[in-house]
């Protein structure tokens, strides 16, 4: 067996699942999310059980902490890819000898863990230095000083999702994070000034995605769609104060773009539609 | 200035001319190791071959041939230029697709085009295109083996016919979560019938196939499908309200090669209550299944342990 997805499965308990993983230990996919019984202690004797895991899924799994995270990582060396959403991961101490590099991780989905703090964020940028994707959405206790030390020190992430971001101002100064293609704003509350920053940290950005950002104007739009020369794709859904004839001087400006998300007011006038609307898709 | 322009242009076509000099293979040669290299990211490979295919003409018709898949979210144009453009294009994925009726994408091929595609998914689209996908088989030198339409809208007793009809050698089929409108029950029966027949009879080289979200796949059917096509491989599943547990015992055990099995999510609570202890031991029976889906159904631990013991003795 290389796959398992047991996937808000009921009645089972913690010594059956064990007595499975200790009878079956080649597995490579492991997906228990939503297993309301699982804790640190039952996760921790799992996991001697996974060394051949290479992807595993435990979000909703509203009981497991850091401990938990850190005995995944401990045991299984070919570990890439962990989605650990809304668990209480950031709870619990970390000792130094945690901090080991684990150099196979690549992808982190830890949207809605809102005990994750900055300090873990700076403890991370060391543990995984060739992470590409990081989803933080909805971590509301992270601040831009955390966010800005992950992008500085991950030098190879391509992914970066800070949706629901609470915090006002999202600034972010003095790095430049190279490879960096897909960032995910939307529903923040970056302002203009945020986005004259985009350009300079993020020259690679092919995808942003800026939904229900109440205090982007077409100013800081322009600005980044100036600078960005590779941008493929941007969304304005729902962008109240950026006005819609944005759209055709975007698609003038910057022949990379394929796919606008067009903001609230925008109606496509029958003129542009042959003009424009031909290389780049304006939904 | 102008001599520095001059100078500089003049080492441009030096170099330009160096380049040209090498031939194609070796070029190919050179985008195959950088591919290779590249390919362990999160993205895909056509994105590494950007950078080179903006070197030189030479270079891009090169990089070109290396593009095999092809995503299309929007063209108003035509699909011609994108099978001029890369002639070694063998899948299609218009699941994003926005703008014309696929009918009316297709039908603008022109004649003299020639196809190779083997793979092609037109999911998430209100129409079956038939028509249109009429026109890709007379122009398609290939033979299409994978087929996904899921979340397709309306899909008909004669799409269906259509299609077991047209790509008899198929062996991935999706037909997950159709949105079909309900036109009593005849028609029901009919769908439900053809269903049997067509997908177990016609496509017997189905090595892979998605039934999720499909009211008229039952027991009879499934057990139809075990039977007959005997390079199955791989069945998803879930949210199929007809089908039982028990059903799922009997027909696995037709075709004990199955390497993957997906039956997650039944609507039914009182059919979520009845994972028997039979079903867990056909499952056991299929010496090669290494990947198993069971998401949001009733496993006792009793269970688990009469799998992990079968697992363990393969």
């Amino acid at each position: 067996m290389r796959k398992l997805v047991l996937q808000g499965c009921s009645q089972y308990t913690h010594t059956g699942i064990s007595y499975f993983l200790s009878m079956c230990r080649s597995l490579q996919h492991l997906d228990l999310q939503n297993t309301k019984f699982l804790n640190d202690q039952h996760f921790n004797t799992l996991c001697p059980f996974l060394g051949d895991l290479v992807s595993i899924n435990v979000s909703n799994c509203d009981k497991l902490t850091s401990l938990a995270f850190f005995a995944l990582l401990r045991n299984c060396p070919l570990l890439t890819e962990i989605r650990m959403e809304s668990t209480k991961i950031g709870k619990g101490s970390i000792t130094s000898a945690d901090w080991v590099v684990y150099y196979q991780v690549k992808s982190l989905f830890l949207a809605c863990n809102s005990r994750l703090k900055d300090e873990h964020m700076n403890i991370f940028s060391f543990m995984f230095p060739n992470m590409q994707l990081l989803d933080l959405s909805s971590c509301h206790f992270i601040s831009c000083k955390g966010i800005g030390i992950v992008l500085k020190r991950c030098c190879k992430i391509t992914h970066f999702n800070i949706a629901f971001h609470p915090e006002p101002k999202l600034i972010w100064t003095n790095f430049e994070a190279s490879k960096l293609e897909v960032l995910n704003l939307s529903h923040t509350r970056v302002g203009d000034e945020e986005l004259y920053m985009i350009p300079k940290s993020f020259p690679r950005l092919l995808h942003l995605n800026l939904e229900h950002c109440h205090d982007v104007t077409e100013k800081g739009v322009w600005l980044v769609v100036e600078n960005c020369i590779h941008l493929r794709e941007i969304n304005l859904h729902c962008c109240y104060k950026v006005s819609a004839d944005i759209v055709a001087k975007m698609i003038l400006l910057r022949p990379s773009l394929r796919k606008i998300i067009a903001p609230p007011d925008f109606r496509a006038r029958d003129y542009d539609k042959k003009l424009l609307y031909e290389q780049c898709l304006v939904c | 200035m102008a001599a520095v322009n001059l100078l500089s242009s003049k080492r441009k076509k030096m170099a330009t001319r160096e380049f040209d000099s090498l031939p194609d293979d070796c070029w190919e040669y050179v985008l195959l190791k950088l591919l290779n290299n590249e390919n362990d990211g999160v993205d895909d490979s056509n994105h590494c071959l950007k950078t080179p295919s903006v070197v030189s003409k030479q270079l891009l018709s090169i990089s070109n041939r290396f593009v095999y898949s092809f995503t299309l979210i929007y063209n108003p144009s035509s699909l011609t230029r994108i099978f001029q453009r890369f002639p070694n294009l063998t899948s299609l994925d218009l699941s994003g697709f926005q703008g014309v009726n696929l009918n009316t994408l297709f039908s603008q091929i022109p004649r003299s085009v020639s196809l190779n595609l083997t793979s092609l998914n037109i999911s998430n689209h209100p129409t079956f295109p038939a028509l249109g996908l009429q026109t890709i088989l007379k122009k398609n030198k290939s033979i299409l083996t994978s087929l996904i339409c899921s979340h397709v809208g309306n899909l008909k007793y004669d799409d269906m016919t259509f299609i077991t009809d047209s790509f008899p050698f198929l062996q991935d089929l999706d037909i997950s979560f159709p949105k079909e409108r309900r036109i009593g029950n005849y028609y029901n029966d009919s769908y439900n019938n053809a269903l049997k027949v067509l997908l177990t009879q016609k496509l017997s080289k189905l090595c892979k196939v998605n039934l999720s979200g499909n009211i008229y796949v039952n027991d009879s059917l499934f057990f139809q499908l075990c039977m007959n096509c005997e390079f199955l491989q791989e069945v998803v599943m879930s949210k199929c309200p007809s089908i039982t547990y028990a059903g799922i015992a009997s027909a696995i055990c037709q075709r004990l090669s199955l390497t993957s099995l997906s039956v997650a999510n039944f609507e039914e609570p009182s059919e979520r209550k009845n994972v028997t202890s039979c079903f867990i031991d056909s499952l056991a029976s299929l010496t090669s299944l290494t990947c198993l889906d069971l998401s949001f159904s009733c496993i006792t631990d009793s269970m688990l342990d009469s799998l992990a013991h079968l697992q363990f003795f393969l």
